[in-house]
């Protein structure tokens, strides 16, 4: 280890699509005529942390949106270039960008490679191209194929696949169509997510308008473990919640988030976590230009974390884990007895099936699981 | 010269429906009288609880002094006296009319006559006030002054053709209404030099004073340093202060006969200052009190226990407080298996309960729970002992009862004659007897019933107006105390018994009520990580079964973008109404399912 550097992740926002998709409420816009000022901005955001970023160790960057793949690959390289500016990226473990398959050139997928791109992130969401359409997505199942075969023609070894499940009119049976469509792909890690409304969505209207309709709860349960066995007979392991991989292709700058390691937010309603604070940039273009043109970084949160927020984070984001906290350890950092102080939580937890106990870790077990709100909310105080 | 002196004074309530204005025409009047500087204005002076304002009802009285000069010429003592209004209150609504001469009526002009104009004038004829009409919101499109003054001498009885058609919102007319109290309402014709004697209609506490009482003089006069005696229990006190409120507080040197005003006398709590009371001078006392006096005794108990990290000091201190003012609200502490430590408390009724439970929960921001209500119930045990219960909880096991006896209250109902049938299928379901019944006029019919008190503390009196269309009006009084087939029902959830849940009523309304109850704590409680099965139970014997369905997914999927910061506030905030809740083993029950058990029915 290096003296005076600090382990730190970045991460890069691109707040543009080329469509939104209706389950989105991300901050992305569809209007392309802002892109060329918003990587001025970006740039110049950049800038303002070159110290921070000149004693930093990054092992991790991810740039995400939005479709980061959606604008000229020649502004994805300016960002790298900059950053490489005050940081030679010599401990660079992993760079990922999220790409929408519709979206992909060859040339595209040449640049980012050349500009030190190791993962890439392709949102498939589902094979079905009825419910790819349904929700919005601007390719079939079969163009994302062909864009995933050329990345692989590329040279990319690292693909990571985004599922979606509990769609609008999805049955079981259709999702697993879909898993078993990504196994077939053989990428080296798969994301897959509940679906989940969020107001002022355009999905959230059609919902409330009874012009789509979810599946059940249980429903939705039934497929995230039909999804977990299926995977998992593949060789494909559960290690969060929502992901999964190869032996040894977790995403690293993922687990940074979960092992509370600090990050760079750079972009349009980024989020960094810098020298024990959390910060979160606005989400209004006006203002992120407003502030960058005075040199002002365009922070409007920001959050001191205290030794009972660690904690707190330390329950929180562990939980997500298959591999759970170890409570030796937060004993340890935060001078308590966390099976002490939780007792009645956790003899209840234990009984009810939704921890397990072993080695020095708490974790959850698949009830637990899809509980997990619930059994965090009884391990804070 | 006293003669001449009370030939200048006008002691008037003001008496209405719900919503007729009452309020609006006392703040134009305090207004128009020039009593308050436009700052100290407020809308709605007199009904200065938060409660009252939300409810447009007036809970506690107020009282006031306008000076005004009529077109004769001269300046005229008007004194508005306000009355609550709700069956609970009855007692201190007929408290305050008979401290007046006159009564003003309200009538929305759009409305026309309503129940409660009904049962307010039938109040004041009672007390032999002189009654007359004013129809109100002249204003509005859809006023019909022609119509509702027909109503009014047809249905009341009562000469309107020359009511003041006003707007109290809008202030029109309103000189008209001064003018008719100064025409209409006999002036008071006390004796100056008799011996001291006062009603008291009001009392409230001041913790500098101690308590206030709002008396209206009949005979005699009052001054500081007098030496005075409370009527009903021979109490002495010295005066410390006396003097009136227009509506500010404002010292005087004497009250005479005729007056309205307040004393002090260093009165430590205001059950020592009853409504209803005579108040007369000790060293010269008048021979017979004024008629009327009784002593309020709480007919409905419920208990009231802290919720969460609420401490039970805060809950006494804060039914402290309220007692000062509310000599109807009685407290004790007592403990419960399920919530700990609180007060078992005494209530006039249903809708007092509901008061004081919300002034905790806002006033005070207490976060707490009540429990089931119950009468008084006499139990005869097989050993011959005779006690009391209060608390369902507390009922012996039922084979060491022989008989149990409930409370009966004669129940006078009057209602409109349509509406008679509706109201005796009301009355037989709920185990009344008819008494008899009589035709007060070609309209209106008193119905007379002894009904089980524990049949009416529930929801008796909505369900009545909503049967007569807001036309009937409840009084009651208890009568005795009558064997009954009670049983004890329980509640359990999650298989065990809550004892703040726990009920005594009558044998063949347990299957009902059970069902309804379960039906209600399956909608308000949340979903949880297991199955919760809800049961009434009368003993052993499961009466009805509900289940609270196991949560199957509560989970974040996904953290976009590294936002932990959004995730956390969720979390915080799922933490923070699981504290709002009572845990009841692996259980938790929020607030709001005790309060819907309390209320029974809305169906």
């Amino acid at each position: 280890m290096m003296m005076n550097k600090e382990q730190r992740s970045i991460y890069i926002h691109i707040p543009f699509c080329q469509r939104k998709c209706i389950y989105c409420n991300f901050r992305s816009i569809t209007d392309t005529s802002l892109v060329d000022d918003y990587i001025k901005g970006l740039i110049k955001e950049i800038v303002l942390y070159k110290d921070l970023l000149k004693t930093s160790i990054i092992e991790t960057i991810y740039i995400g949106g939005g479709t980061p793949s959606f604008i000229n690959e020649k502004h994805i390289a300016e960002i790298i270039d900059t950053i490489k500016e005050y940081n030679d990226l010599s401990h660079i473990k992993e760079i990922t960008i999220e790409v929408n398959p519709g979206t992909l050139t060859k040339e595209k997928l040449m640049t980012y490679k050349a500009i030190g791109i190791n993962r890439l992130s392709m949102g498939f969401q589902s094979s079905n191209n009825q419910m790819l359409k349904t929700i919005g997505r601007i390719h079939t199942f079969e163009e994302a194929k062909a864009a995933y075969y050329l990345a692989r023609a590329v040279g990319f070894d690292n693909i990571s696949l985004d599922l979606i499940f509990g769609l609008p009119g999805q049955s079981v049976k259709d999702f697993e169509a879909s898993i078993n469509e990504i196994i077939r792909l053989k990428p080296e890690h798969i994301s897959a997510y509940s679906l989940k409304v969020e107001e002022e969505t355009l999905l959230f209207d059609l919902i409330k308008d009874k012009a789509l309709v979810l599946p059940k709860e249980s429903v939705d349960r039934k497929m995230y473990e039909r999804l977990i066995n299926r995977l998992e007979e593949n060789e494909f392991f559960l290690y969060e919640i929502s992901n999964f991989s190869q032996k040894g292709y977790e995403s690293k700058h993922n687990m940074a988030y979960w092992n509370r390691q600090e990050y760079f937010g750079f972009g349009l309603a980024a989020h960094g976590f810098l020298k024990n604070r959390r910060f979160g940039n606005t989400e209004d273009f006006d203002d992120y230009f407003h502030s960058l043109s005075k040199n002002n970084r365009p922070i409007v949160n920001e959050e001191v974390v205290n030794k009972e927020d660690a904690l707190f984070e330390e329950i929180m984001l562990g939980l997500r884990l298959k591999k759970g906290i170890n409570f030796k350890i937060i004993n340890q950092n935060y001078g308590i007895d966390f099976l002490k102080r939780h007792k009645n939580a956790i003899d209840f937890l234990l009984d009810e099936g939704l921890i397990i106990i072993s080695n020095d870790h708490l974790r959850l077990t698949m009830k637990g699981m899809n509980l997990s709100n619930q059994v965090i909310a009884e391990l804070i105080d | 010269m006293q003669r001449d002196r009370q030939s200048k004074i006008r002691n008037f309530s003001i008496i209405a429906h719900i919503d007729h204005g009452k309020s609006t025409l006392a703040d134009r009047l305090i207004q128009m009288t020039g009593q308050l500087t436009e700052r100290e204005m407020q809308e709605q002076v007199l009904d200065t609880m938060d409660l009252e304002k939300e409810r447009g009802i007036t809970i506690k009285l107020q009282t006031t002094r306008l000076e005004y000069t009529a077109k004769d010429g001269e300046t005229y003592t008007l004194n508005l006296i306000d009355t609550p209004g709700h069956v609970d209150f009855t007692y201190e609504v007929s408290r305050s009319l008979a401290a007046c001469e006159g009564a003003v009526l309200v009538v929305d002009a759009a409305q026309g006559v309503e129940a409660q104009t009904m049962a307010n004038v039938h109040l004041a004829d009672e007390q032999g006030l002189e009654v007359f009409p004013v129809l109100n919101k002249i204003d509005l499109p859809s006023a019909r002054p022609d119509e509702v003054i027909q109503e009014i001498e047809d249905d009341l009885a009562i000469l309107a053709q020359d009511a003041p058609r006003i707007s109290a919102k809008d202030g029109i007319n309103i000189e008209d209404v001064l003018e008719r109290i100064v025409q209409r309402v006999p002036a008071p014709t006390g004796d100056e030099n008799a011996p001291f004697k006062a009603l008291v209609f009001d009392s409230m506490y001041d913790s500098y004073t101690g308590a206030i009482a709002y008396i209206r003089v009949f005979d005699g006069q009052v001054k500081k340093g007098d030496k005075i005696r409370m009527m009903s229990n021979g109490s002495e006190y010295e005066v410390t202060e006396v003097g009136v409120h227009t509506p500010k507080q404002k010292k005087m040197d004497v009250l005479r006969a005729g007056d309205v005003g307040y004393i002090t006398a260093s009165i430590k709590n205001v059950r020592d200052c009853r409504v209803g009371d005579t108040i007369t001078n000790a060293n010269q006392p008048t021979e017979k009190p004024l008629p009327g006096y009784k002593k309020v005794t709480p007919m409905v108990y419920c208990g009231i226990y802290p919720l969460g990290d609420q401490k039970v000091d805060d809950v006494r201190d804060a039914l402290e407080k309220l007692q000062l003012n509310d000599g109807a609200l009685i407290y004790e502490a007592e403990t419960s298996a399920a919530l700990g430590y609180g007060f078992r408390c005494g209530f006039l009724g249903l809708l007092h309960l509901e008061i004081i439970q919300e002034r905790l929960i806002r006033e005070f921001d207490l976060d707490i729970i009540s429990t089931s209500p119950s009468v008084i119930y006499n139990v005869n045990m097989k050993n011959g002992e005779k006690i009391t219960v209060q608390n369902p909880s507390n009922l012996p096991d039922l084979t060491l009862i022989e008989n149990m006896e409930e409370p009966i209250v004669k129940a006078d109902i009057m209602v409109l004659k349509d509406y008679v049938g509706n109201v005796m299928a009301l009355c037989e379901e709920r185990r009344g007897t008819m008494l008899h019944m009589e035709y007060l006029d070609e309209m209106k019919v008193m119905v007379h019933y002894e009904l089980p008190l524990n049949e009416v503390i529930y929801d008796f009196f909505d369900t009545l107006k909503s049967i007569t269309k807001g036309y009937g009006s409840l009084d009651y009084e208890l009568l005795e105390y009558r064997p009954s087939e009670l049983v004890k029902m329980d509640i359990l959830i999650n298989k065990e018994r809550i004892d703040a849940f726990t009920m005594i009523l009558h044998k063949s309304s347990a299957v009902y009520r059970g069902r309804r109850i379960c039906d209600k704590l399956k909608d308000t409680i949340p979903r949880q990580m297991f199955t919760i099965p809800i049961q009434a139970a009368i003993g052993s014997n499961i009466i009805a079964r509900e289940n609270v369905k196991a949560m199957r997914k509560d989970v974040t999927s996904k953290c976009y973008g590294g936002d932990i910061t959004r995730k956390k506030k969720l979390l915080e905030k799922q933490k923070k109404g699981k504290k709002r809740m009572q845990k009841f083993g692996n259980v938790e029950i929020p607030q709001k399912a005790f309060l819907e058990v309390l209320k029974y029915d809305d169906e």
